[in-house]
């Protein structure tokens, strides 16, 4: 039986100088496989890839130089005659010398693609269901939950670094009476209309939802009294050419509160914001509805 | 509720030495501040010298990542600037590896005044080729592959898939990985910070750094060539170019006596 030689060795070994990454020495098997001719003078760079040798720069080298070796890494290596080659490398470093020992991994390398595909699917359906999750069911606005998340998040900034958000509750004038002298398929429209409005008005940073039947909420970014008020007459000048049936344009009132510095305190500021919003809008709604009143502290119910 | 964050905690901040003159060591694509290990040495005595990770990297609060915010080099030049705010520090040395460059670039000329002067090591403002008139040194593919590459690595960690189809977050798998190597692949922080740093192309904000510069190239690079130094150094208004002889793309850890003794000049 013949003696085992080193040609025998289906696989790359590699000893490349950590600082210059010249090749110093390989076996026969990788001469062969990266298609160089003696005496060798090519460096890494010359046999993977352009991304393997970033890879190299920012993970390995870095690495090897830390802990000595690096195993089970993943490269591009570029075979005799150019083609580009899936291989595993377990690398280790001894007095500045680098030992490679690389293997073609094309099948492993279908595997992980098959992986990548599966999770970037899982991630784009988790994605997709994260929206769903998020919409109100029959208007394109955010459902409760997700506006509870999403003004939470403007909070956690607002108390990193204070701005004013402004919280408006609006609710439809006479909903109840659209809904039975028209059906509630109308009704439905009337909701449906005044969401898409609402919508155009507001910015891309300011969080608006239902809230309940025929109520929605608007949390406005950065936003004090003043920026309340052109913002609500802007808004029920717009409501009103949404018009009913009966030819008469709809009306809503609108409840707000400005959420200052010292309501950053409370346990749960959404309720305590929405509580003062509530009362103001209530107030509204007792004093002919069709306007915005905002909850002050000293004032008491200022009507915009 | 979450409490406002620390951005000393969040960016995992550590200070080193003293002195009058501070100077921060911005890490760059890959690993995490222990890239610095081995300059430290050579600066701590002389300096109060500033260390940190950018978020998603390192020792970082991986719970304030913000996938829109580190999309792109301004949102890490954000963390560079609110450390130094939270410090109160003003007239700092910035010197920043690779990318860091051009990160320190946007956090200088957004806040001109934190900054005194600007350390650029192995930077490069583009890695893509445009040719005729710009060789950055790579294709869109060559970058398309690396970010293949970095997910096809992170397989071969444990617990790949399990965060995701578990729903839990990846921190236990993060914590593991980060015990056996200093260079997070995760590719959820590593591959956005691959494509901001590598699809950059900040060629046209060379010119709006008013800072006296000190470009550190390293004269065999495989990451950026020495004619990407003299294309910076002649577009940056103050700047000077130190070509090393040495190879490789990180020279703070291969040559940190040259590096640390070019930088000491430059500051003083």
């Amino acid at each position: 039986m013949n003696e085992w030689v080193g040609e025998d060795f289906p696989c790359l070994l590699i000893k490349s100088d950590i600082e210059t990454t010249k090749i110093i020495w390989l076996n026969p098997f990788a001469y062969d496989y990266l298609g160089l001719k003696k005496p060798v003078e090519a460096k890494i760079a010359k046999i993977v890839s352009k991304a393997s040798l970033i890879f190299y720069e920012s993970y390995i080298k870095p690495i090897i130089f830390a802990n000595g070796k690096y195993l089970e890494v993943q490269i591009t290596l570029i075979s005799e005659g150019g083609k580009r080659v899936p291989a595993v490398a377990n690398l280790t470093l001894s007095d500045n010398i680098v030992y490679w020992a690389i293997y073609v991994a094309e099948e492993r390398d279908k595997l992980y693609q098959e992986l990548l595909e599966a999770r970037d699917l899982l991630e784009k359906k988790t994605e997709e269901l994260t929206a769903v999750s998020r919409k109100d069911s029959l208007t394109p606005l955010l459902n409760r939950r997700a506006a509870k998340d999403d003004i939470n998040v403007l909070i956690t900034q607002s108390s990193r670094a204070f701005f004013p958000l402004s919280f408006l509750l609006l609710d439809i004038d006479f909903f109840k009476d659209i809904n039975d002298t028209f059906g509630h398929d109308e009704g439905d429209k009337v909701l449906v209309a005044l969401s898409k409005l609402l919508l155009e008005q507001v910015r891309e940073t300011d969080v608006v939802a239902r809230w309940g039947g025929e109520e929605f909420l608007i949390v406005l970014y950065n936003a004090n009294i003043e920026s309340i008020k052109s913002f609500s007459d802007r808004l029920h000048n717009a409501i009103e050419t949404i018009v009913l049936p009966n030819g008469n344009p709809l009306t809503v009132s609108i409840g707000g509160a400005v959420l200052e510095q010292d309501g950053l305190k409370e346990s749960d500021v959404i309720a305590a914001q929405l509580l003062k919003a509530d009362k103001a809008l209530y107030s509204a709604k007792d004093n002919q509805r069709a306007h915005t009143r905002i909850f002050d502290k000293e004032k008491g119910f200022i009507r915009l | 509720m979450q409490p406002s964050h620390n951005v000393e905690a969040r960016n995992n901040v550590t200070i080193h030495g003293s002195g009058d003159k501070v100077i921060m060591l911005a890490h760059g694509f890959g690993c995490d501040q222990k890239m610095w290990r081995h300059l430290l040495p050579y600066l701590d005595k002389q300096y109060k010298v500033i260390l940190f990770d950018y978020v998603g990297c390192g020792y970082s609060d991986y719970s304030a990542y913000n996938k829109q915010r580190y999309s792109i080099l301004k949102g890490y030049a954000q963390d560079v600037l609110d450390i130094c705010e939270e410090l109160s520090l003003e007239d700092i040395i910035f010197v920043g590896h690779s990318v860091s460059s051009m990160i320190g670039m946007h956090a200088a000329i957004q806040s001109p005044h934190i900054f005194s002067k600007l350390v650029m090591i192995c930077p490069s403002p583009c890695f893509l080729n445009f040719p005729p008139e710009y060789e950055g040194g790579f294709d869109k593919e060559d970058l398309e592959e690396l970010i293949n590459l970095m997910d096809k690595n992170y397989v071969g960690w444990a617990n790949y898939l399990a965060p995701l189809v578990m729903g839990q977050d990846s921190d236990a798998a993060l914590t593991q990985e980060l015990e056996t190597s200093f260079c997070s692949t995760d590719p959820k922080f590593a591959k956005p910070f691959a494509k901001a740093t590598f699809f950059a192309d900040d060629r046209a904000m060379l010119s709006k750094l008013t800072l006296p510069t000190l470009i550190v190239q390293s004269k065999h690079d495989n990451l950026a060539s020495t004619a990407v130094g003299e294309y910076m150094n002649q577009i940056i208004p103050s700047s000077q170019l130190k070509v090393v002889d040495a190879h490789g793309h990180c020279l703070h850890m291969t040559n940190p006596a040259i590096v640390s003794s070019i930088v000491r000049e430059f500051v003083s």
